[in-house]
């Protein structure tokens, strides 16, 4: 059939109904390039014939995915900014070709991914989270955050988690949404946002997408309702609460003993979760007088002696503190500083020795005070640098934070703690992980998350050496804690 | 310790890619290190210092490009300079006296170039008009230079001086509020 000179294929140019009765209100909402707007008319085309199959009625898919939902998101033109909080200057400053700060978080769910409705979800979603719409660019002084209108993308899992991700396009994106089986995973560069706020993100997109598959979601204090309006608070960059202090202290530290083995070049080369029974992991805790985090870091510490060659210095374990536990803030953004637990080779002996000392440590060294002058320090050190351009601080920062930020610390445990999500959403979820990407020298970083009775506590190898994940594997059987272990392949040439 | 494998594979694709960047690498390097020292061995002019620049400009273009803002206007802006030098290099150490007169018209083109660019995708390059902007000055500069009489003024100066002025002035005028805004992110200090 011909139709004004162009051959036109009828099974092909037929399209549903209900889409054709969205398309004038989508395309209203839509000013993005021709590519981008066409790609988001097919993302609801491709959404409706999934529902189609499902048997879903007209007037829930209208429900579900009315063009209203995306609000203006996509019409307006991209004029927000966001300088980057205090936490976050840092990171650009630091990366190199191949080596960013990256982490990710994943839920399992109980059923397979619909990539088209996750497609959905992403779109629908991110109108509420403006700060992760955003490309880095660089300024004069100090890298920003500046506002992107396209259309943000899912893609399937393809590689070993905590890859760079390619930022340097205009528009890019500094997140990336990854599906795989039942995993949905977001890894986040860190510039964006810390682990509470990339799980704020992560769970609200999971229930927009359980929302999205006919399923009632309620909304919580960590699942967002995605079509209200973006309050400023949440965006803030809570650094700069703190008070004067009386003295600014806390980044600086002694060189601290490596793990031997070889640094790979792909960073991390792998990726290894224990799944753990939660209340036997707490149990044994108990058993030994400390908290989850304390035992895990003792059992750290023993690994970190048997994994180095090393007979003399001290291991310091870096402990992320979540800076919202000392001050009322909403925001999505970095708001987490760190102390470090630090014994000698010497003192490091066995887990019932250790605990009372690990417990010590964190009462004193994660308080409030000093977690303020380490804030304190941090905002003076922007302010004392607020003058000088990006590229005198670039070749600086890059020296400093790779072998002082990162060479005062062996390891890292990163534990987002406990995660809770709608009684109504409980039912699709398995469990979350939660996987540092590697630092310059550390050759391993360590992060826990527990979902109900599962703890994925996650190691990113930046070695091909095993010895620090087999001795944990040991310590924690040795303690008759079942454990499950998955992870990736090492790629470590 | 057994792992159950939960992640695929890295593609051989992705795998080749890394593997011809890094051969590419050492031999950028490699020839960064023989060429001085055969051009000294050998004598005569001294033709290393334009290798080495263009193997630095390839490395920074292709091998090792920018991680934050590669864009067409920011990209340009690094081609025209590169080249820049290049083409001075070249008039310096190998053949003279034509150099003041070709780069002022690759100037110009290349002004011309970010400025339809930047016009022609005003929606997204509205938001990577600095390098564009650094462009304008450098080429007011040096056509300031020239009428100072510290460069050579000729009619590619000339021009490469009107089409900055103006492109300039008509910027300023037509996008005030784009480049006020643009020039405020970049300029930040907090």
């Amino acid at each position: 059939m011909s139709d004004k000179g162009r051959i036109v294929f009828p099974e092909l140019a037929k399209k549903d109904p209900l889409y054709e009765e969205m398309l004038p209100e989508l395309r209203k909402r839509l000013a993005l390039s021709i590519q981008q707007n066409r790609l988001i008319e097919e993302d609801f085309e491709k959404a409706i014939s999934f529902y189609r199959d499902r048997g879903f009625s007209d007037d829930i898919i209208r429900s579900l995915i009315s063009p209203e939902r995306l609000g203006g998101f996509y019409a307006r033109p991209a004029t927000l900014w966001f300088p980057l909080d205090n936490a976050a200057k840092i990171y650009p400053l630091s990366m190199k070709r191949g080596k960013m700060a990256i982490f990710r978080l994943s839920v399992y769910l109980k059923e397979d991914i619909v990539p088209e409705i996750l497609q959905m979800a992403l779109t629908i979603t991110i109108k509420r989270f403006p700060v992760f719409a955003t490309t880095l660019k660089r300024g004069f002084f100090w890298y920003y955050l500046d506002s992107a209108k396209r259309r943000f993308i899912v893609e399937k899992d393809h590689s070993i988690p905590c890859q760079p991700i390619s930022i340097s396009r205009s528009g890019s994106q500094s997140f990336r949404v990854l599906y795989f089986g039942n995993r949905i995973s977001l890894e986040l560069f860190h510039v964006l946002c810390d682990g509470t706020g990339g799980m704020i993100f992560l769970k609200s997109l999971t229930a927009e997408y359980l929302r999205l598959l006919g399923n009632d979601i309620s909304y919580d204090d960590t699942v967002w309702d995605v079509d209200a309006i973006p309050d400023p608070s949440e965006t803030e960059n809570a650094f700069l609460r703190v008070e004067k202090q009386k003295s600014a202290s806390g980044f600086m530290g002694k060189l601290a003993t490596q793990m031997s083995g070889k640094l790979s070049r792909l960073c991390p080369c792998q990726v290894i979760h224990f799944v753990i029974d939660t209340q036997k992991l707490r149990q044994v805790s108990k058993e030994y007088g400390g908290t989850v985090t304390a035992y895990l870091l003792s059992l750290m510490f023993l690994a970190n002696k048997y994994a180095t060659e090393e007979r003399e210095g001290t291991v310091q374990i870096q402990v992320p503190v979540n800076m919202r536990k000392y001050y009322d803030s909403r925001t999505v953004r970095n708001f987490s500083l760190y102390f470090s637990a630090v014994f000698s080779l010497e003192e490091i002996t066995t887990v019932e020795e250790m605990i009372p000392n690990i417990m010590q440590q964190i009462r004193e060294k994660g308080t409030k005070e000093c977690m303020d002058e380490m804030m304190y320090a941090a905002v003076l050190l922007v302010k004392s640098l607020q003058f000088v351009p990006v590229f005198l601080k670039k070749p600086v920062a890059e020296v400093v934070y790779g072998f002082l930020g990162d060479g005062i610390v062996s390891n890292t445990l990163s534990n987002l703690g406990q995660c809770t999500v709608p009684a109504d959403m409980e039912q699709f979820i398995d469990r979350f992980d939660f996987v540092l990407g590697g630092g310059s020298v550390q050759r391993a970083g360590c992060s826990v998350v527990s979902f109900g009775n599962k703890t994925v506590f996650s190691i990113s190898k930046h070695t091909a050496d095993p010895s620090f994940e087999e001795r944990l594997y040991k310590l924690l059987t040795d303690a008759e804690i079942p454990v499950r272990v998955e992870g990736s392949e090492i790629d470590a040439n | 310790m057994q792992i159950d494998l939960i992640y695929p594979e890295r593609t051989k694709r992705s795998r080749r890619i890394e593997k011809i960047g890094k051969v590419l690498e050492w031999l950028s390097l490699a020839t960064c290190v023989i060429c001085p020292i055969v051009n000294y061995y050998v004598g005569g002019k001294a033709w290393s210092v334009v290798v080495i620049w263009a193997v630095y400009s390839f490395w920074s273009l292709i091998l090792s490009p920018d991680i934050v803002e590669r864009n067409m206007i920011s990209q340009t802006a690094k081609v025209i300079w590169k080249a820049s030098v290049l083409l001075g290099l070249i008039d310096y150490c190998l053949a003279p006296g034509w150099a003041d007169f070709v780069i002022p018209i690759i100037g110009f083109s290349g002004l011309l170039f970010v400025a339809v660019i930047y016009l022609a995708d005003y929606k997204r390059q509205r938001q990577n008009a600095m390098p564009m902007i650094w462009l304008f000055i450098f080429a007011l500069a040096f056509s300031i230079a020239s009428l100072l009489g510290w460069l050579k003024l000729n009619w590619p100066m000339m021009v490469l001086g009107g089409i900055s002025s103006v492109l300039s002035i008509l910027g300023a005028v037509a996008f005030h509020s784009d480049l006020a805004l643009e020039l405020k992110k970049r300029f930040h200090r907090d």
